[in-house]
């Protein structure tokens, strides 16, 4: 045990702190801890089934995945009878980005694309905030 | 049969083997309630602290990476615990900095002081701040070194030696009401 101080009053301090908690009646342990313990490792590992699919990289590429194929429903969705080829499916949607460097207002002209797409965004990232929170559980370890 | 060690059967438990986690558990699950104890002076919450504590040990097993005794991380993992624990209860006794000590009247001390000089000391510590009366245990009782106490606690080491030496001297002056305990001790 590192001591702090020589002092004749701190090293009879010292010798009667660890005797009295040496001496001192352990808790019992409650009933079935063990048993307890393992019970809720089970309930904890079936309700993370739940959320393991959306953890990790290839999460990522699910978002993407939704994020993109929201974006291009709401596009075409605007102009239906338009979209009849993949090629001019993807003209349109190349015409806001070639636009983009000349003005970004053009692009945020078309609301829908624009507001459909931010508030996509805004719900996976409160989704996934509190996805983290419910797995995480604060350890830093 | 030889009873496997402790590294053995962590690994078992790394690779999923539950009965060797389980054998962790009866091994570890004493001090670790003791613990919570110390810091939640309630068994039942000490109860659910303790078994938190393994819960999440088990889940996070595969980041224990070996370089500090397992019985530290589980420590730590405890500590943490019952400290969310006293958050959310909001039963935390009040906090180092603000604690007064309250002298005793004559009346209130019953026993014998030098006969029963531990059962004083004990009241002592019990008297003290939950978080102080956890790093007097770490320090008296678990033997734990100043470095695996400052881990334990996330504070620094010098925080940690200025705090132990802070409480050793609130103590000695607790104890001080009792002279006889102090001066005849031995």
């Amino acid at each position: 045990m590192a001591k702090q101080e020589k002092h004749p009053d701190f090293d009879k301090l010292d010798s009667l702190i660890s005797q009295a908690l040496l001496e001192e009646k352990q808790p019992d342990l409650p009933a079935d801890f063990s048993l307890k313990v393992m019970q809720k490792i089970a309930e904890a590992e079936k309700s993370e089934w739940q959320y393991q699919p959306l953890i990790g990289k290839k999460s990522w590429g699910f978002i993407a995945l939704i994020l993109f194929t929201s974006a291009l429903l709401t596009y075409f969705s605007d102009s239906p009878a338009e979209s009849s080829s993949i090629t001019e499916g993807l003209n349109k949607i190349l015409a806001p980005v070639k636009e983009l460097s000349f003005s970004w207002l053009s692009v945020f002209n078309q609301s829908a694309l624009a507001f459909s797409v931010l508030s996509i965004c805004s719900i996976m990232l409160i989704y996934f905030y509190m996805l983290t929170r419910k797995t995480s559980f604060n350890l830093e370890l | 049969m030889a009873q496997p060690d402790e590294d053995t059967l962590i690994e078992k438990a790394v690779h999923g083997d539950k009965q060797a986690f389980s054998e962790l558990v009866n091994l570890h699950s004493p001090r670790i309630f003791g613990l919570a104890m110390t810091l939640l002076k309630d068994k039942d919450l000490a109860d659910e602290a303790a078994q938190q504590t393994f819960v999440k040990a088990y889940l996070n097993l595969k980041k224990f990476r070996g370089e500090s005794k397992f019985s530290g991380w589980l420590y730590r993992i405890a500590y943490r615990t019952s400290l969310d624990l006293i958050k959310k209860q909001k039963k935390l006794v009040p906090a180092s900095s603000d604690y007064q000590f309250e002298k005793l009247t004559e009346s209130e001390v019953k026993y014998e002081a030098v006969e029963h000089k531990e059962d004083w000391v004990r009241d002592c510590i019990n008297r003290l701040a939950a978080d102080d009366a956890a790093l007097i245990r770490m320090f008296y009782y678990e033997k734990l070194s100043l470095n695996d106490i400052a881990d334990t606690t996330g504070n620094s080491l010098s925080n940690v030696k200025v705090k132990i030496h802070r409480l050793r001297n609130k103590l000695k002056e607790m104890l001080e009401e009792k002279p006889e305990i102090i001066y005849h001790y031995g």
